[in-house]
């Protein structure tokens, strides 16, 4: 009778003998909010566990001079607390603070969304949205850097190879702090909710003029993968932030929805609740009446 | 496999199936069964337990993974055989119906009033929202959490 | 804060176990911990009908630790309905403890039997089903027309039901204006915190013992005893504590298959199922779909009303032919309606079973008709308080269907008290706000009974006791579903008695212990006849204490009162303690009593419940802002449980209204199985409730006391969604009204 195996590095060349000789029934346990869910199966297939979670060197943020380091096991807690990711790159702290319940953040880290690449995995959007870059170690004790969208190709798909683990996340910090992160539920429920759609905004405004050069908008939960939509970032691009311009963006995402959920009845109210997320998000960066 | 960790103040060696929850560990294993099960996916909150002084639901962490780590559980509140200020508050204000919530809700708040010890009730509401009750409606218990607060001001005032 | 005159009564003390509660110490069913005990897993059907072909047993057989696996080849074929609470009830008897018909998503199959919980859940993992599948039947407006895949030989229609009084048809002909809806209320889940479970044991006599958290001792070991083909003495029931139920725990479900499976392995079988588990296979609130035809004057008065309720049963009848006769009666003892027809329809189809669940019915037909009453407001032009003002019910008016008497019936004191907290005048003036954000009130009105009386028989048998040492030992079929039920009864006694409630004692009910009870923890009864009951037998017991003080003190009776436990006369004074012990010594008499207590009526208990919303008109998004709950509750035994019970009731009423529904894909498998799908109102979602009592007594009940538990739901979903109609100028009629839901209602207007 197949038993659940569990091994324990405590640090990278640890961790790289553990990949080394990773199986196709090896999991990497982080967090564990999203592998736990699927234990009964784990320990009937009589899976490996390799616990990330006694590598201190991976529970560390390191703020380069424009970039911040998130270690694998920084908890979305800790994302959501730290007073410089709050006041510097709010999406990220406003998608952290928002991720399953307060117990589900003081657990669970940034890598196991990514890696369980699901549509509707908070995180992705905003690393997206912040053009961030994933760190990995391979079995042979190497390091390698990608974009996410290198790393998350589509439902539960990853390039991530059996002997590679996510170590970190590389985001560069943005120059002004004009990004926004929002979400509304698929069930009706204001907290503790699966995201029917996610949005992320990032705007890079130049003073005294307030003018948008540039805008990266993503949204989640709305296709296969998180997405950029360039139709409502071009929108933007050499505007001030005003009414119109955010009605003029939530129509564009919400085409852009209708463009990747089709006709699919259960998808429909995405629709709505992107228009509304849109507008919530101009009237909390830029205090417009909407 | 080994496993060291506190328990409660207790330092604990254990020799476990690594297959386990930390809430295995607990209820079928060291027959602590005052952390409850309500859904066994981190929805409902019954299982809050403290580890190294923060919330977490203890059917979403492996056993293995509380090693060398501190684990607080509601059997562990009660101190000389005085119940908590949390526990007390609990009880004056009418915020244990059936009880089964009671466990993790009193973890959950123990964890907040350890970081913020006068949360306002928006706080209070945030923090218990990985909590669920089918009882009270809620709203005794963020009252209990309110006065649990206060008395904790006073006695340190 | 105590009643005028009284010590205990009103008087809000926590619940009599509430320290074990809050220390983690009270062992609820999943907790126990019996020598030997085996774990069982349930085999559940994965798809909504069909016929098992085929029943794979071989690897799982082989999983080590496996006992046995026991199936629909092994159970006794005796049918039962688990609804029967009585023998010699007519019931349809269509449940089995396994079957191979499986009529929904969630149907008992098999079970596993091991050594432990991995062990059986591993083995049922691998026993391989294989189905011939069968039309399956989710729409129950669609359940007649399929007697062709008949869900249970007698066909999909279950019966039909029709309380009247008057004329209506003509009276209708003669109203200014008729308004019509058709209203649905979903298919919820209870959501008690603590999930199913049971464990059941035999001993060398052959006695299966069931320790469960059950509502109806009696009836556990009613269905045990029919399931299994066993005398009723065969089986002993000890209720264990109860991680709540509303309703859900109130049939016995798991018990008849652990006292099998116990019987088959000879050991004691813990048989605890998950959440998904839960929301799948135990019982669900019963789905309505309502249609009513309201006839009104252009003055405002309700000149007829025809209401016809389908309801929907699930894959098994259980409660299906006495539920919609619970909501028919409600409707006649409202408003002063003299001429109305109610009728229902009763079906089956291929989802999870319906059962009891907290209101028993009053919630939907609550929902159908004060929602329709508010369209009819609308229509006239009219304030909906006024509105109901000039309709509801005095007291002691005449149930005219010929029902038991309202009795001090206080709703108006509801209404006129809640408008005034809620500044219902002052809300109604304001704008609904013509951006995004639109805001509005609403409100509704209920009613609900207090027991069976005058329709199933109701009654209990309690013993009182005064032991040697000063305390008083109750015993009878108390069911603490968490609501205080215990403490309630020690507050009575208390009161009655003049003794401290920790000086009372009431045990856990015990089937071999307890006397006969008809009825259990049902039909809002509880603190109505079983604190009837306890409020009479304390009186006899007070009464035997005085006549064996009056001799040990030599005084006459006339001379003496209770005060704290003692016995005071004019020359001196007795302590309970010393007069228990001269009865036995001296009289050679114990001072106990046992009393049958048969329910003298069953007036109703009211309710108005006010609440404000905001509705975002883009995302259809809905938060209450603002809530009232006012209820006729006669007196308040514990004033903190009954604001616990409304407030309790206001969160499941929210549930309803706006986000709880069990939802089904193309085939009838169920797509919210679990709490992240199956979402609950949490802390952030709850408004502040506030809560006013009118507490004007009922004669008959004990101290004046009458329902609130269950009643205090009743109201709630027509509130909010009168409210979000009110904002919006919708008429939402399908529950609950979930942001799609109210973006199409926007868009119809």
């Amino acid at each position: 009778m197949p038993e659940l195996r569990f091994e324990m590095p405590s640090n990278l060349p640890e961790l790289a003998e553990c990949l080394a000789g990773a199986g196709d029934d090896t999991r990497l346990l982080g967090g564990g909010t999203d592998l736990l869910l699927q234990l009964p199966a784990l320990r009937f297939q009589g899976t490996t566990l390799i616990d990330l979670s006694g590598m201190r060197e991976l529970s560390e943020m390191r703020f380069e001079k424009d970039v911040l380091e998130i270690g694998a096991n920084v908890t979305y807690a800790r994302i959501a607390q730290d007073p410089f990711i709050r006041s510097r790159i709010p999406c990220l702290a406003a998608m952290a603070a928002r991720i399953g319940s307060p117990q589900i953040r003081n657990c669970a880290c940034l890598p196991g969304n990514l890696v369980n690449a699901s549509p509707g995995g908070d995180a992705i959007g905003t690393i997206l949205a912040l053009d961030a870059r994933v760190r990995l170690l391979n079995g042979a004790g190497a390091i390698r850097e990608c974009a996410i969208d290198e790393l998350v190709l589509g439902i539960g798909k990853t390039s991530l190879s059996r002997n590679e683990a996510i170590i970190g996340v590389r985001i560069p910090i943005p120059a002004s702090p004009w990004n926004a992160y929002g979400k509304i539920g698929l069930t009706p429920r204001r907290e503790v909710i699966i995201a029917n759609v996610s949005l992320t905004m990032v705007f890079e405004i130049t003073e005294p003029d307030r003018r948008i050069r540039a805008a990266r908008m993503v949204l989640g939960s709305t296709s296969p993968r998180a997405h950029r939509v360039s139709s409502a970032e071009a929108l933007c691009v050499d505007q001030v932030p005003s009414s119109e311009l955010a009605r003029e963006v939530a129509e564009a995402l919400k085409r852009d929805v209708a463009g990747t959920i089709g006709a699919n009845p259960a998808f429909q109210h995405k629709l709505n609740d992107v228009r509304g997320l849109a507008l919530d998000l101009f009237h909390e960066l830029f205090a417009l009446e909407l | 496999m080994r496993l060291d960790f506190t328990l409660n103040g207790a330092v604990l060696s254990l020799d476990i199936d690594p297959g386990l929850r930390l809430i295995d560990l607990l209820r079928d294993v060291l027959d602590m069964t005052g952390t409850k099960e309500g859904c066994g996916e981190g929805e409902c909150g019954a299982c809050t337990i403290i580890l190294d002084g923060v919330a977490v639901d203890s059917c979403m962490v492996m056993a293995m993974q509380v090693r060398g780590r501190e684990v607080l559980t509601v059997e562990g509140l009660e101190q000389k055989g005085e119940l908590d200020e949390l526990q007390r508050a609990f009880i004056d204000s009418g915020a244990i119906q059936c009880g089964y919530c009671t466990p993790g809700m009193l973890m959950s708040a123990k964890a907040l009033l350890m970081r913020t010890p006068e949360p306002t009730e928006h706080e209070i509401r945030s923090a218990m929202a990985g909590n669920l009750c089918r009882c009270t409606g809620y709203l005794k218990i963020i009252q209990a959490v309110q006065k649990a607060s206060q008395m904790q001001s006073a006695h340190h005032a | 804060m105590p009643a005028a005159g009284l010590k205990y009564i009103g008087k809000s003390i926590p619940i009599h176990d509430v320290r074990e509660k809050a220390t983690g110490a009270l062992r609820y069913a999943g907790d126990l911990k019996l020598h030997g005990v085996l774990h069982a897993k349930l085999v559940l059907s994965e798809i909504a009908h069909g016929r098992v072909k085929h029943l794979d047993l071989e690897q799982a057989l082989a999983v080590p630790g496996v006992v046995g696996i026991y199936t629909y080849r092994d159970a006794p074929d005796h049918p039962y309905n688990s609804h029967q609470w009585l023998e010699g009830m007519e019931v349809q008897k269509d449940e089995l403890i396994f079957t191979d018909h499986v009529r929904f998503h969630g149907d008992r199959i098999a079970a596993v039997v091991a050594e432990t919980r991995e062990a059986s859940e591993r083995a049922a993992r691998l026993v391989h089903v294989e189905y011939d599948e069968l039309p399956a039947v989710i729409d129950p407006e669609a359940a007649g027309l399929l007697n062709a895949t008949p869900i249970h030989a007698s066909g999909n229609h279950i019966v039909h039901k029709r309380i009247a009084c008057g004329d209506a048809e003509s009276r209708m002909r003669d109203a200014d204006l008729v308004i019509e809806d058709r209203i649905e209320t979903p298919k919820v889940h209870h959501a008690a915190m603590e999930t199913h479970g049971c464990i059941a044991e035999v001993d060398a006599q052959g006695t299966i013992t069931v320790r469960t958290p059950c509502q109806v001792i009696f009836q556990v070991q009613l269905i045990v005893s029919q399931a299994l083909g066993l005398p009723m003495d065969k089986v002993r029931v000890l209720k264990t504590t109860l991680g709540g139920s509303f309703g859900g725990k109130g049939q016995p479900i798991l018990e008849p298959v652990a006292a099998f499976l116990a019987l088959k392995v000879g050991k004691p079988v813990r048989l605890v199922l998950d959440r998904t588990e839960t929301i799948l296979s135990t019982r669900t609130r019963t789905k309505a779909i309502g249609r009513v035809r309201t006839g009104v004057d252009r003055k405002g008065r309700i000149v007829a009303r025809e209401i016809h309720m389908l309801v929907d049963t699930g894959a098994y009848c259980t409660n299906g032919e006495v539920i919609p006769m619970a909501m028919g009666k409600k409707s006649f003892r409202l408003y002063q309606i003299q001429d109305q027809i109610f009728e229902a329809d009763v079906v089956y189809t291929n989802t999870p079973v319906a059962g009891a669940c907290r209101g028993y019915g009053s919630p939907q037909i609550c929902a159908v008709t004060e929602i329709n009453l508010d369209h009819a407001a609308r229509a006239l032009g009219m304030d909906p308080v006024e509105f109901r003002m000039r309709n509801l019910v005095h007291p002691y008016n005449a149930d005219p269907a010929g029902g038991p008497s309202i009795g001090n019936a206080r709703i108006r004191d509801c209404v006129t008290k809640g408008s005034d907290l809620f500044q219902w005048r002052e809300k109604s003036a304001r704008p609904k706000g013509g951006g995004r954000i639109a805001r509005g009130i609403g409100m509704a009105c209920c009613t609900h009974g207090n027991g069976y009386y005058g329709g199933f028989p109701d009654f209990i048998t309690v013993d009182l006791r005064l032991t040697p040492d000063g305390a008083v030992v109750i015993k009878g079929a108390f069911h603490d579903l968490g609501c205080g039920t215990v403490m309630t009864m020690m507050q009575i006694a208390a009161e009655v008695l003049d003794l401290d409630p920790s000086s009372i004692l009431i045990p856990d009910a015990d089937t071999l212990v307890c006397p006969f009870d008809s009825a259990g923890t049902q039909a809002s009864r509880v603190t109505y006849v079983c604190g009837g009951a306890v409020h009479q037998a304390a009186g006899e017991l007070k009464r035997k204490l005085l006549e064996s003080a009056a001799t040990l003190l030599a005084e006459p009776i006339s001379g003496l009162r209770l005060e704290q436990g003692y016995v005071i006369g004019s020359s001196g004074r007795a302590s309970y303690q010393e007069i228990a012990q001269y009865a036995q010594r001296q009289l050679r008499s114990d001072l106990c009593v046992n009393l049958l207590y048969q329910s003298p009526g069953n007036p109703a208990s009211y309710g108005a419940h006010f609440a404000e919303v905001e509705v975002d008109r883009i995302t259809g998004r809905v938060r209450v802002l603002d809530y009232v709950a006012v209820h006729d509750v006669g007196q308040a035994i514990n004033t903190g449980f009954v604001e616990g019970q409304i407030q309790g009731s206001v969160q499941m009423g929210l549930g309803m209204a706006l986000m709880e529904e069990l939802t089904f894909d193309a085939r009838g498998r169920v797509t919210s199985s679990r709490f992240s799908r199956y979402t609950v109102p949490n802390a952030p979602e709850m408004p502040n409730v506030r809560v006013a009592l009118i507490e004007e007594g009922e004669e008959s009940g004990p101290f004046g006391a009458k329902s609130i538990g269950e009643i205090a739901t009743v109201p709630v979903a027509p509130a909010i969604i009168n409210a979000i109609n009110d904002a919006l100028g919708t008429r939402i009629s399908v529950m609950p009204a979930t942001p799609e839901r109210i973006v199409a209602a926007i868009q119809d207007v």
